[in-house]
């Protein structure tokens, strides 16, 4: 159920660019580059990392395998900050796919 | 599955909760010996929990617990929330009236109590605001 005007008028502007072959394929990526969602899954292994860094300093303080306060308190506060960072980002992304939705097209 | 397993039962929260009764064993005792400073014969109690907890949970300097058997478990929730420190006495040498309580190593030991109270409650306090945060999605 394709446009046909749609399209021929995308040519027209766009020239060869568009074809119906790159129709649904992602862009090309230089050497090196990552994709978005690469770029967000790494971000969040490296927010629940953090997280299970701080459970273990926990841990440490706890048992008495170390006296410094200060490191504790430290990724704990790293943990709290990444998530809640995180939990930010997740909003924002939720609400833009939901103001695309609601577009007219 | 109930609440308290999804919520409360992981295994920072156990060993806080565990690290918080030690450290009220451990005023209770200390508050005993500071009473009974000048009671004949009175040996002063101490507990010592670290190496037992650390012995525990695997988390020893020197060597990790290597299991010989596949299907030996490391220790799970419920043991760690059943493991309940031993009392042992102080082995000072005692005055001639044999009472060995040490005013000053009492009162060093009751700041670090208290101190350790203090921390392990603000970390009890901020890992439970991480999980209210998830609850409410940051919302409020």
């Amino acid at each position: 159920m394709s446009d046909i005007t749609i399209q021929s008028g995308l040519k027209s502007i766009l020239g060869p660019g568009i074809t119906d072959d790159a129709k649904g394929q992602a862009p090309k990526l230089a050497e090196g580059q990552k994709s978005f969602g690469e770029v967000l899954s790494d971000s969040l292994r490296e927010v629940n990392q953090l997280q299970i860094d701080a459970d273990k300093a926990i841990e440490d303080f706890s048992t008495g395998q170390t006296k410094n306060v200060h490191e504790t308190m430290l990724a704990l506060n790293k943990a709290d900050t990444a998530f809640k960072m995180t939990m930010q980002v997740k909003n924002k992304i939720v609400e833009a796919y939901q103001e695309i939705i609601r577009m007219q097209v | 599955m109930s609440i308290e397993n999804l919520l409360f039962s992981d295994r920072a929260n156990v060993i806080m909760k565990k690290g918080l009764d030690v450290e009220m064993m451990r005023n209770s005792v200390i508050a005993a010996n500071i009473a009974n400073v000048d009671t004949p014969g009175y040996k002063a109690k101490n507990i010592d929990f670290e190496k037992t907890f650390q012995d525990a949970l695997g988390t020893e300097n020197q060597l990790k617990v290597s299991t010989t058997n596949s299907k030996h478990l490391a220790p799970g929730i419920d043991t760690l929330k059943a493991m309940e420190p031993a009392v042992d006495v102080e082995t000072d040498p005692g005055r001639p009236d044999g009472n060995n309580v040490n005013i000053d190593k009492e009162m060093m030991k009751l700041a670090d109590v208290q101190m350790g109270y203090d921390a392990l409650t603000t970390m009890l306090i901020k890992r439970g605001s991480i999980t209210k945060y998830a609850i409410t999605e940051g919302k409020g």
